[in-house]
């Protein structure tokens, strides 16, 4: 009896269920769609994001799909397959390895520069103002130096042991970790005596990828210094104070000019192999070069990236312009 | 003689009062806790609104301007949000500021419920973010987790329980099966990377792979949980059936899943509110992503719901951070929607 009132019993699935079921008929369509898909550094992902939703609303297409993996991982992703996505974010160059890669597996790319970064070493306001040398911080957060033509494990142990004028109290940094594209630009910048690494004993911490955590800890924290990107610093400036690097203050002018040490470009690579066939990658960075994007008033200014010289920002307009004119000639 | 009575009962009354300390202390953290994300995260559900044309374009939502139909009441910008709900300056202008106070004083911005934080997905301008794509993409994940571990898992655990044989093989898997149910879960993730994605060639941060990946992931709780229900039927059941003539399959279809199914329920119950709190086997396979569009099959690009807070909490805007704690709210109201189920499927058919 039980059983047969279970079959005549209706089960009475629910919506979701049934829409997708309906929808994986219909995969063939979808995928004729399928959005953009941008992958790499998380330093640039912000802008690259900011850049899709715009590229979505105006064009009403998808919103491309970024991707946030890092520098390194993503350039690997990019050249690792021509079924790849359709373009990396890095907060770096390609090294000419790396273009190797891409240029073996048939895959072709345009480079575009799509303005700088910069990493601020912030404290919170009530600390005693600090003023940083490049050599300051090498001596600070290096491993190991050198000390009569010998490496020996970094032996400073307070701001004082570096330079007398510095307060009597001890290095604690928070910084970027060994993943991250962030901590090989902190290295190049500083340069290094000996080894390429940061000390481990405690002075310098390795904070995970989380900026919003870093700003946290150095506010809490007594006599901390944290190290985050530009965008970060901008939007919580009222509570923090920026470590001069060199005698120089981070900002959108000094940035840009390249006078502040601790600065680096920003890029975002097309692929452009294929390209009658999937115009949306072109559309995609044309978006990204425009003066509404990248412009003087430009949306990602106000998102915390620091604009190219108008005339770096016109030549690569006129690199995505070539591209669009060889699509559409 | 009184004075060992004595020294028992302090004994007794002492385990009692630490017993009580530590259930007030956990009480007093938890608390402690919910008081912080709800503080911080009820103002997620308001937005501030500005009257049409009354405001110039940049204290609007920036995709105000491409929006052509007049509104009675447009999305303002998060520093605007921001300097309304909370009094944080941020990077207003002082110019700003003035527009602000006076259109304050002619009652021109108000604070309305922030629907849009249900039915938006992803934004990078966090008045218009919205939890919609995490939900989406965390149901159809579910949902595919659900078809792979569930028949998966009752099976192995019927054949194990029921009828293999028990031999060194039978309990060298089971005692890797216990292991594997206390795996990192970041180990299924790499898993899934190699078997779904490397291998399979399926696409890459969707729903169908993530499911997969949990599935994965839960197996072998399921299968243990499972195979605890199975157990725990009296064998004087099943052998009064068998001896009354039924067949194995019989006394394991009529009698023995009945009483053990509220177990395997709650079993799978629980676990499948793992697999929706879970974010780092999702670390491995892509799905940390920025995804605009919520997910209309299990191919698409899709994002789950904790991803989504891990991806708000890193972001640099201010208005992420109410974001974030309003969007964990969403999830513990639905990890205890699912132990509430648990626990009421668990009461129902346990008599």
């Amino acid at each position: 009896m039980k059983i047969e009132g279970m079959r005549i019993k209706k089960r009475p699935y629910s919506k979701t269920l049934n829409l997708s079921l309906l929808f994986v008929l219909f995969i063939q369509d979808i995928q004729a769609i399928s959005p953009l898909h941008i992958v790499g550094s998380s330093a640039v992902f912000p802008f690259a994001a900011s850049v899709a939703e715009h590229f979505g609303h105006k064009s009403r297409t998808p919103i491309p799909l970024i991707e946030s993996i890092g520098t390194g991982a993503g350039i690997k992703l990019f050249c690792g397959s021509t079924k790849g996505p359709d373009g990396v974010i890095t907060s770096r160059a390609m090294t000419t390895g790396e273009i190797n890669v891409c240029k073996n597996q048939g895959i072709h790319f345009e480079e575009f520069k799509i303005g700088q970064d910069g990493l601020v070493l912030i404290q919170n306001k009530q600390e005693v103002p600090f003023s940083l040398t490049l050599s300051d911080l090498r001596k600070a957060l290096s491993e190991k130096i050198l000390e009569q033509k010998k490496c020996i494990p970094n032996p400073t142990k307070t701001w004082n042991d570096i330079q007398n004028t510095f307060p009597n109290i001890p290095i604690r940094v928070l910084g970027p970790a060994p993943t991250s594209g962030t901590y090989d630009v902190l290295i190049e910048k500083m340069g290094t005596d000996c080894a390429s690494l940061l000390r481990h004993d405690g002075a310098y911490i390795e904070a995970p990828a989380n900026e919003n955590l870093i700003i946290q800890k150095a506010l809490n924290a007594t006599s901390t210094i944290g190290i985050i990107t530009f965008s970060f610093y901008e939007q919580n400036w009222d509570r923090l104070r920026a470590v001069p690097i060199n005698n120089i203050l981070p900002s959108v002018s000094t940035i840009q000019q390249g006078r502040y040490p601790l600065s680096r470009p920003l890029y975002l690579y097309i692929r452009t192999d294929n390209i009658q066939n999937t115009p949306a990658r072109i559309e995609y960075a044309l978006e990204f070069m425009s003066q509404d994007a990248i412009g003087k008033e430009g949306y990602l200014n106000a998102k915390g990236l620091i604009p190219l010289s108008l005339s770096e920002q016109e030549k690569m307009r006129q690199r995505a312009f070539l591209l669009q004119q060889m699509v559409n000639p | 003689m009184k004075l060992i009575l004595k020294k028992r009962h302090r004994r007794e009354k002492w385990f009692k009062r630490t017993g009580q300390m530590s259930l007030y202390l956990v009480l007093f953290f938890l608390g402690v806790i919910f008081m912080e994300i709800f503080s911080t995260g009820y103002s997620a559900f308001l937005r501030t609104e500005i009257a049409g044309g009354s405001a110039p374009q940049d204290l609007l939502n920036a995709f105000e301007q491409y929006t052509n139909q007049k509104k009675s009441w447009s999305i303002a910008s998060d520093a605007v949000d921001m300097y309304y709900k909370h009094g944080k300056l941020g990077k207003l202008t002082s110019n700003q500021l003035d527009t602000i106070n006076s259109l304050k004083e002619n009652g021109q911005i108000r604070l309305s419920f922030n629907w849009a934080f249900f039915t938006h997905s992803d934004s990078r301008e966090p008045e218009l973010a919205g939890i919609w794509g995490g939900l989406l993409g965390s149901i159809l994940t579910l949902l595919v987790t659900f078809t792979t571990a569930f028949p998966l898992g009752i099976g192995t655990a019927l054949y194990l329980e029921e009828f293999a044989p028990k031999n060194r093989l039978t309990h060298l898997l089971e005692a890797n099966i216990n292991n594997l149910a206390a795996v990192p879960s970041i180990l299924f993730g790499l898993l899934g990377l190699v078997i779904f994605i490397h291998f399979m060639g399926l696409p890459r941060p969707s729903a169908l792979v993530g499911g997969l990946t949990l599935g994965l992931m839960s197996l072998p709780v399921i299968i243990v949980a499972t195979r605890a229900a199975l157990s725990s039927v009296p064998s004087t059941l099943k052998e009064s059936a068998l001896g009354l003539g039924a067949t194995p399959l019989q006394v394991l279809f009529h009698h023995v899943i009945p009483s053990a199914l509220p177990g395997i329920m709650t079993g799978l119950i629980l676990s499948l509110a793992r697999a929706l709190g879970e974010t780092a086997p999702l670390l491995m396979i892509g799905m940390v992503a920025f995804i605009g569009n919520p997910p209309s099959s299990f191919l698409d690009p899709a994002t789950v719901l904790p991803v989504q807070i891990f991806n708000w909490s890193r972001s640099p805007e201010m208005g992420f951070v109410e974001n974030t704690s309003g969007a964990i709210l969403i999830l513990l109201l639905l990890l205890a929607l699912l132990n509430g189920i648990a626990i009421f499927i668990r009461k129902k058919y346990e008599t």
